[in-house]
């Protein structure tokens, strides 16, 4: 994809996402308020993209879209939840478009029918709706060229040379086909069309190739009139009353008469005089002196520019001192006479409508917007790594500063360069601390995602639920925010399918029978708390130690003995499940075994209380920032890898008369103990570089999970303090290896888990 | 403008863009960076206001709907300032073409107007002329 | 009659050409091959006899003297 494209699939995504989230909560609040012209400038945006990247399917559901939205900000369409439905589809179609757009560069085959049908919906929900005249998906309403009639585009190019660039004008094109008898009705259709008004181009041809000569009826018209003409379609058909069947007509947008590519002087003359005309027509629509040298000073720049432009520059000149005496005379005239004059000059003169122009709507207030850029996640990655490095430089610096301390190169130096690592210190802290920030993201954006979904599964599951959410503004590092979608989806899942009861149960316990499912985010000190909670049925304890004996968890007089809250934990526990109905929405084995291993996997805990009858909440205990992990970058195989700096115990160069061999294996002794060498690049199915067996070996000693084993490799490189990411895809089920992290040159590097390297 | 139209204008023409959308601006400025102006961008009429009074613009291009001050109230803003700042081309961009559209955006003060979709030609030629290039 | 024969053999047309004119002019065109028609002097034709000199191609003496064929007819 090349740039353009790309924006485009993320300003689409980044809309459609928002409007999804502003139609969810419209459909609580109500039609008022900023939310409802969010979505009308999504649609109307989302429209323009359309139309720059040339997807009229796009385009056009769209502009069904911004049509039911525009009624309902006037009022004249209701918000009710088939409307909302309505527009939640057609952003789904988009949001698939999209997609396929970004992974294939075009839409999916299906686009242009599910396209219609969208539209087709939308457009019925305004029937009746007298805003917008009914449009047909015909591509005849496509501003394209392409779309119009093959007898329409070479008439077009004769237009264009004799209209210029009017503004606002309507163009019809008109073919007349004259019956064969026509002429015995006395009709003489050429006088007809001398009647056209504003006639831009005329084309006259035979309908049929005429015969040989000696057959030839001078009494049967065989002519075809076709031309473009600057009218109404109405006007039009006044003139060819008396023939309506014998004539076609076609709109033709205005768009399809400015043409691109034509660079003769002729077409710059044009321009020319249309800037020209335009000037004087602003400075008559002036409504106060307020804007007055603001107004003509701008309307003789644009002027005197054009002119320079057109290779007019007396004109030019002349305009300039006209502007200079009507600003001195605080009045326009001289200014006016000047322009058409030039006008004149350049070959045409323009009636210009008197009449003033309408009142300038109120201001809006201004309210200073927020700032914010777009950055890959990536270029925040290997900045956080290059402060990493910094921070091991700083390290070695701080050493040599000690050693300086020490070993007395005088007091003068010593204390200059003590001073110099204490600053860069300072400043690598600041650094690392300003980049730990850079990844902080409020929690809003998991939690946006939810009331979405809240609402289909409720919808499928027949049970009226809303979602609240509070502190979303609480803010974490972003890889902790993304590994908590898949916990809370499946709490929230939980809830609904568990916890939520229906209508009537609700009812007959007499609780609103709307039930609320609450997601609230708090910071605490260097963590933060996320909470999922509901108004559902509660956890019975005696429930979970039923399940828990009949899953032979624990002996049945532990459970007995043991404490409400204690075996309300045992939900936690791997297999465990209070339910034997497996329903579609939570799906089988996925227990909140699950939810606990990946939230400890991020560092964080996970609790539960509850109280029968009242609801249940689970209580996430997370850290607000990633640690981040120390790696020693290695050469092995020719590739560089990553090792885990908390396995190293450290490195050595190994004269090869130390290596002994031991059964089958290569090892050597370090302090007592036998350690076993292997070559990383073996054990990453590397090709070895040649070594001869007299040089010695660069071993890196590794003891992880008690086992102590001294890996082979080629090089050292740098050491760094990195964000580790877990592998994703395809990859993720790849063993030996614990994540990537990106190097600050831009290349990925593989760490490894040497748990499972080491055989 | 041509090659030697390009390489002559020993000056860059400055250009702003005032639009929303970042489709728009980077479509935009593709177009005008390709034809050798110097381009920069604003996403609503209150950074635009600020560009100007910082920096001098050869022309503005500028979109009539956009959130947080609109296209039209940023020009009768521009036009109302006392400085020279006032008198700076500008050149509207819309999607409709309504007569009324047109009369508003006259009145406010804008010196030209284009519907949108706009060709990269259309857009390069109008600018050059509206900017003053060549001669 | 609105459609004369010159000297020379040129075909001329004079003052408004009205609907019979098709007939005459098509005879006189036909009588002379290679035949020319001068029809500076027209003011106004009917569609009819329009329709003969686009479908019979004789050298033409122009402009046509009737303004509106001038005009769209190049």
């Amino acid at each position: 994809m090349n740039t353009l494209q790309e924006q485009f699939t993320a300003e689409a995504r980044e809309l459609v996402q928002q409007a999804l989230e502003d139609l969810i909560a419209l459909e609580r609040e109500g039609s008022a308020g900023e939310r409802i012209d969010r979505v009308f400038r999504a649609f109307h945006t989302l429209k323009g993209s359309a139309g720059i990247l040339d997807l009229p399917v796009m385009g056009l559901t769209m502009h069904a879209a911004e049509d039911v939205l525009a009624a309902i900000q006037t009022g004249g369409l209701e918000l009710t939840p088939q409307v909302i439905d309505c527009a939640l589809a057609c952003l789904d179609l988009v949001s698939e478009w999209v997609d396929s757009f970004a992974s294939h560069g075009s839409f999916p085959s299906d686009a242009a029918e599910a396209g219609v049908a969208v539209t087709a919906q939308l457009r019925g929900l305004l029937v009746g709706d007298e805003l917008k005249p009914n449009l047909s998906v015909s591509s005849a309403n496509l501003t394209s060229e392409h779309a119009l009639p093959q007898w329409v585009a070479p008439l077009i190019d004769v237009a264009r040379g004799r209209i210029g660039q009017k503004r606002g004008t309507k163009f019809v094109a008109l073919s007349y086909e004259p019956r064969a008898d026509c002429f015995f009705h006395g009709d003489d259709p050429l006088q007809t069309m001398r009647k056209v008004p504003n006639l831009c181009a005329l084309h006259i041809e035979a309908v049929r190739p005429w015969p040989p000569l000696p057959e030839l009826d001078p009494y049967s018209c065989n002519l075809r009139f076709q031309c473009i003409a600057a009218a109404s379609r109405s006007e039009l058909a006044g003139i060819f009353r008396l023939v309506p069947d014998q004539v076609r007509m076609v709109d033709i947008p205005a768009s399809a008469l400015i043409r691109e590519g034509e660079t003769g002087d002729d077409s710059r003359l044009v321009l020319v005089c249309s800037i020209v005309e335009e000037q004087l027509r602003m400075l008559r629509s002036a409504t106060d002196r307020e804007d007055f040298s603001g107004r003509v000073g701008s309307a003789a720049r644009a002027a005197m520019n054009a002119l320079r432009y057109g290779s007019r520059v007396s004109l030019s000149d002349e305009i300039e001192r006209a502007r200079d005496i009507a600003l001195s005379l605080l009045e326009a005239t001289p200014l006016l006479a000047a322009l058409e004059k030039a006008l004149a000059l350049l070959g045409r003169t323009e009636r210009v409508p008197s009449g003033s122009a309408p009142e300038p709507k109120p201001q809006p207030s201004d309210r200073a917007g927020s700032r914010s850029l777009r950055v890959d996640e990536g270029k925040i990655d290997a900045l956080g790594n290059l402060a990493g490095e910094l921070i091991v430089l700083k390290n070695a610096l701080a050493y040599l500063a000690k050693r300086v301390e020490d070993e007395s190169v005088g007091q003068d130096l010593s204390r200059a360069v003590k001073r110099e690592a204490d600053a860069m210190e300072r400043l690598s802290a600041e650094l690392h601390a300003a980049i730990l920030q850079l990844r902080l993201v409020p929690i809003s954006q998991v939690f946006r995602r939810f009331p979405r979904l809240v609402r289909d599964m409720a919808q499928r599951l027949d049970k009226k639920v809303t979602l609240v959410m509070q502190g979303e503004t609480t803010e974490a590092d972003k890889t902790i925010v993304d590994r908590l979608f898949d916990p809370l989806l499946h709490l929230v899942r939980n809830a609904l399918d568990h916890g939520i009861e229906s209508s009537e149960e609700r009812r007959s316990a007499g609780k609103p029978e709307i039930g609320t499912i609450t997601m609230r985010a708090s910071p605490a000190g260097r963590r933060f708390i996320v909470e999922v909670s509901d108004d559902g049925r509660g956890i019975d304890p005696n429930n979970i130690r039923l399940k828990a004996a009949e899953r032979k968890l624990l002996p049945a007089e532990e459970l007995a003995a043991m404490p409400d809250e204690q075996a309300m934990d045992l939900i936690f526990s791997a297999g465990f499940s209070t339910t034997q109905q497996v329903s579609d929405i939570s799906g089988r084995g996925v227990g909140m075994d699950v939810v606990r291993t990946s939230v400890q996997q991020i560092e964080g805990r996970v609790s539960l209380t509850s109280t029968v009858g009242l609801g249940t909440a689970v209580r996430l205990e997370l850290p607000a920032n990633i640690a981040m992990s120390q790696v020693m970058v290695v050469e092995a195989g020719g590739q560089l890898f990553g090792i885990p700096m908390d396995a190293v115990t450290e490195t050595i160069r190994l004269a090869p008369d130390r290596i002994s061999q031991i059964k089958n294996n290569t090892g050597f002794v370090l302090r007592d103990r036998i350690v076993p060498i292997c070559a990383l690049s073996g054990l990453m199915n590397l090709a070895d570089a040649p070594r001869s067996d007299s040089a010695a070996k660069l071993l890196v000693v590794t003891e992880v999970g008690g086992k102590i084993a001294a890996l082979e490799i080629d090089a050292i490189h740098d050491r760094l303090e990195v964000v580790l990411k877990p592998m994703q895809g395809l990859l993720s089920g790849a063993r030996g290896y614990a994540g990537t992290t990106l190097l600050g040159n831009g290349r990925v590097l593989l760490v490894l888990d040497l748990k499972e390297v080491l055989p | 403008m041509t090659q030697s139209e390009k390489a002559s204008s020993a000056i860059r023409m400055q250009v702003l863009i005032v639009d929303d959308s970042a489709l728009i601006r980077l479509y935009f400025r593709q177009a005008l960076e390709g034809a050798g102006f110097e381009v920069e961008q604003a996403i609503n009429g209150i950074e635009a206001m600020e560009k100007v009074l910082a920096e001098m613009f050869d022309l503005a291009i500028v979109d009539v709907n956009m959130p947080k001050m609109d296209g039209l109230s940023f020009i009768r803003k521009l036009r109302r300032n006392g400085s020279d700042v006032a008198a700076l081309p500008i050149l509207m961009v819309t999607t409709e073409a309504g007569q009324k559209d047109i009369e508003e955006a006259r009145a406010a003060g804008a010196n030209f107007y284009l519907v949108k979709p706009i060709s990269e030609t259309d857009l390069v030629r109008y600018v050059a002329a509206l900017a003053g290039v060549g001669a | 009659m609105s459609a004369l024969r010159n000297s020379e053999g040129t075909v001329v047309l004079v003052g408004h050409c009205p609907v019979e004119d098709a007939e005459t002019l098509l005879q006189l065109l036909q009588a002379s091959a290679g035949a020319h028609l001068d029809w500076t002097q027209c003011s106004s034709l009917h569609t009819a006899v329009l329709q003969v000199v686009l479908a019979m191609r004789p050298a033409l003496t122009g402009p046509c003297g009737d303004p509106f064929v001038a005009k769209w007819l190049s």
